[in-house]
């Protein structure tokens, strides 16, 4: 259907809405850290560093600087420093320089540490840590996500239908147990239960790192048998947060399919198409899931996004080299760049899927009027 | 959540007038049961934490390495594995204790005549207890296969102020009666008594015999990290493995009083102007109802202390987040414009907000500028009240803009009501099952966000079950073969969230009819 003027309209503004709050998001962010001297105190501990290792340089043996001459440039260097990172300016203004090179990703990791917990080492731009950091949140979170849908949407409505059963019974106290359990904690007994005690998985899943990089570089050389082998090492370090992220996130997708289908279940049209004699499983494929199919659409798409992010806290107890521990590493060091980057990159995947699904909207329901 | 609809045949509404006619309902729903059970506990459990924990408990928490904590063993298991067949040794104490024997002594040979366990330990040797001595007996039953982690003997003393308690030098000597006969010198110590100390099982005084005896062929510096297997086992034929020897034990404490005339000393007792008291601690492997950490903290007391802060913090972030989304959103949706607009942008912008990650970030700030306690804990809390309320404003918004319309607001505004009376007698009570079945689902949030960010570091001073759970994690290795210190503040977390969404789902039923079962 050819969008007309008036939908366009809409969709632009939308865009403009949605451009806006990304813009609004990373300024909050920059003067939280700002404002909070978070930043200041991290510059600060850098500036002393580079000082130090700069007057140890100078005072070698058979150094030319007399001590005074020494001291001199010594200090000068450190001006330098305060000036190259800022700390002479407000700030505002050192923060906010920031913003527009976050825009175009153009940041570079400024702490050993947070290049250290992916595996790698700096220099490094916060685009390529990101590229690291993704896939394995994908293959933890994003896969557990895809999982949970591909049970939840066709079992949705099915437990819609049986309402009041013991299966529809058990799905709801499942979900509030998984709803009332945080997912971190669910892990924590996961590597208690399954790495210490039973022995059965790994205790620490760092070593996840070696064993992606070498799986994508057989499969880069094409040795299959040999990513076939590695395949086995990934699983084994995988299996475990995979299961309990999708153990924890099922719960609620089916409690929120059921809820979407109930609605449907008991309209007027399902109970005519019944009554005229259609078999239930029609009834459900016809006339149930595709109702519900922009629903669910929105959650999933919506639910994908999302999980890009990481789960923080999960990755840190399983201590999965992810998004979500590259998020905390920063914070934790003070990484500001990096930060504001992985705000940047996660807020705006997400934006842009909602984004994608207001075009939808518009496209497949010319009544909407956002 | 709730739709759109006229209201004006809610059930809710009509029960809202007597709180009971709302238990009632919620009684008639399993998981409205359980909740209120579950809820009913925790509350019970706040009271009962307030009224027996002090009100300085959360410093003495965080000071892990001083007394109380220094006096427990570390490590323990919940005393009630025991009864499971566990095999973990009972930690004894025994307190307020009263002396056997206690005469002045100045020949040497009487110590055999009040303590002849000494001598089975000691022979005569030169140094032996003189002036006024006291001989205190307790008996330990080792009744699992399991060792003992120490024995642990602390002084309180009490004198009146004419007493100078820097003349008076006490010495302490602490013998193991084994259920095999075999009398050991387990510690040893002195100090004059206005610098009392505990004295533990002291590796030093092994005695030379005592290695003799088993024919070990282990060095002083191996015994050292061995010794309570030593002493509280025997070795199996040949080797250096040993097993616990079971049976009855008997702590002997021989505290010798020197320094001035013993008969002083015995006078100053008598008459009570000084006072002793010992306690004997038998530190086992079970400790307390919920055992205890790796510094020897008693995890039931940092589990307790979670439950008023969790209720507390739960329902006071709860009720701002869902007032303030409640009056923007019926502000917004009500006056319309400019106002409405102004919100709604607002809204856009906070609930797109990564919260965690700002959580973390302002956390971090806090712990760098070392704010602990009730203020740090304010800050997160605000942090979430501020970034929560944009989804409940959207639902009271489209709420408020349905209510709007209706005719008896027409009505209402005809007959020239005011704006406030329309707000408050006609929308906002409209609002209010909505809001509680909001209100009662957030309570957890909080809680969970402050679990969360303990996990992760981020050191906000007060005992929480999160801030127990972050020292296992912290202390990884070792609290990972300890169940006790991981599941109990999990499952607390787990329950107190499980209650509220369960009183949640219910409340949601009694709102939405069309979720009720037929």
């Amino acid at each position: 259907m050819p969008l007309d003027r008036r939908s366009l309209r809409v969709i632009a503004f939308r865009g403009l809405t949605l451009t806006i709050i990304l813009f609004i998001i990373l300024l909050l962010t920059a003067v939280i850290m700002g404002a909070t001297g978070y930043d200041t105190i991290i510059l600060n501990a850098i500036i002393h560093e580079e000082v130090r290792a700069y007057r140890e340089e100078l005072s070698r043996p058979g150094s030319p600087h007399t001590p005074e001459e020494r001291e001199k440039m010594v200090k000068e260097y450190r001006e330098q420093l305060i000036s190259i990172y800022g700390l002479d300016k407000p700030w505002y203004l050192r923060t906010m320089s920031l913003i527009p090179k976050t825009l175009i990703l153009d940041l570079h990791v400024t702490h050993d540490e947070v290049a250290g917990v992916l595996g790698l080492r700096r220099p490094l731009k916060a685009g390529d840590a990101i590229a690291v950091a993704l896939p394995r949140t994908i293959l933890m979170i994003t896969l557990a996500y895809v999982l949970s849908a591909i049970i939840a949407i066709p079992l949705g409505p099915y437990i819609a239908y049986k309402r009041g059963s013991i299966l529809d019974k058990s799905v709801i106290t499942y979900a509030a147990i998984t709803n009332a359990f945080p997912v971190w904690w669910i892990a924590m007994l996961s590597v208690f239960l399954f790495g210490f005690y039973l022995g059965i998985a790994p205790s620490s899943y760092r070593p996840i790192i070696a064993h992606i990089s070498r799986f994508s570089d057989s499969l880069l050389s094409l040795d299959i048998p040999g990513a076939l082998t590695v395949l086995r090492d990934v699983l084994y370090f995988s299996y475990i947060p995979i299961l309990v992220v999708t153990f924890a996130v099922l719960g609620g997708w089916l409690y929120s399919a059921r809820a979407v289908a109930i609605r449907v279940v008991s309209e007027d049209y399902v109970m005519a198409a019944r009554a005229k004699g259609l078999s239930e499983g029609t009834v459900v494929r016809k006339y149930i899931i595709r109702v519900i199919a922009g629903p669910i659409l929105t959650f999933v798409i919506l639910g994908l996004a999302g999980s890009i992010g990481g789960f923080i806290i999960t990755e840190t107890v399983f201590d999965w080299p992810g998004m979500g521990l590259l998020y905390y590493v920063s914070i934790a060091a003070g990484d500001s760049p990096m930060v504001l980057a992985l705000v940047y990159v996660t807020t705006l995947v997400y934006l842009v899927a909602r984004f994608i699904l207001e075009i939808l909207y518009v496209i497949l329901d010319p009544r909407v009027k956002l | 959540m709730s739709s759109r609809r006229s209201v004006k045949e809610n059930p809710l509404v009509v029960f809202l007038k007597s709180a009971g006619g709302l238990l009632r309902e919620i009684m008639k729903y399993n998981m409205g049961r359980v909740g209120l059970v579950i809820l009913a506990f925790m509350i019970i459990m706040s009271i009962y934490s307030i009224a027996t924990l002090p009100g300085d408990f959360p410093s003495k928490w965080r000071h892990a390495t001083e007394p109380p904590w220094i006096y427990n063993p570390k490590m323990a298991k919940p005393e009630w594995v025991r009864s499971l067949g566990i095999d973990a040794s009972k930690t004894s104490i025994y307190s307020n204790l009263r002396p056997q024997e206690s005469r002045i002594i100045l020949v040497l040979e009487d110590i055999g005549r009040i303590a002849p366990e000494y001598v089975k330990a000691l022979g005569m040797k030169k140094l032996s207890p003189f002036g006024y001595v006291e001989v205190y007996r307790v008996n330990y039953n080792l009744d699992v296969n399991d060792y003992v982690q120490d024995v642990l003997i602390i002084f309180e003393v009490k004198a009146s102020e004419n007493v100078n308690l820097s003349r008076i030098k006490m010495n302490v000597l602490t013998l193991l009666t084994r259920p095999d006969g075999l009398v050991l010198e387990i510690s040893e110590g002195a100090f004059t008594l206005d610098k009392v100390r505990p004295v533990k099982i002291d590796h030093g005084v092994f005695s030379l015999q005592y290695i003799d005896y088993f024919k070990l062929n282990v060095t002083l510096e191996e015994m050292k990290s061995v010794y309570y297997i030593a002493v509280f086992g025997e070795p199996r034929a040949g080797g250096r493995e040993f097993t616990p020897l079971l049976g009855e034990y008997q702590v002997t404490l021989i505290l010798s009083y020197i320094g001035i005339d013993p008969r002083e000393i015995a006078r100053m007792f008598g008459e009570g102007s000084l006072k002793v008291n010992v306690e004997i601690r038998v530190l086992g492997n079970s400790c307390g109802l919920l055992g205890t950490d790796n510094l020897g903290r008693d995890l039931f007391l940092g589990v307790l202390f979670g439950f008023p802060v969790a209720l507390t913090i739960g329902f006071l972030v709860a009720l701002a987040t869902v007032m303030i989304g409640l009056v923007l959103g019926v502000v917004s949706g009500y006056f319309g414009g400019r106002v409405d607009e102004v919100i709604q942008r607002l809204v856009d912008v906070i609930v797109n907000v990564p919260l965690l990650p700002l959580l973390i970030l302002v956390g971090v700030s806090i712990q760098t500028r070392g704010w602990a306690g009730w203020p740090a804990m304010a800050i997160l809390m605000l942090i979430i009240v501020i970034f929560s309320w944009g989804g409940v404003a959207i639902v009271t918004r489209s709420m408020a803009l349905s209510i709007k319309s209706e005719q008896y607001v027409e009505a209402a505004k005809a007959i020239g009501a005011s704006t406030s009376r329309i707000v408050f007698r006609h929308i906002i009570p409209q609002l209010i099952p909505y809001t509680m079945a909001v209100l009662v689902f957030s309570v957890p949030g909080a809680i969970i966000a402050e679990a969360g960010l303990s996990v992760l570091g981020i050191d906000h001073g007060l005992p929480t079950w999160g801030r127990v759970l972050a020292d296992a994690q912290a202390n990884r290795g070792i609290a990972y073969n300890m169940w006790w210190w991981i599941l109990p503040p999990g499952l607390l977390l787990g329950l107190f969230s499980f209650a509220f969404v369960a009183l949640g789902f219910t409340l949601e039923t009694i709102v939405e009819p069309r979720l009720r079962r037929r």
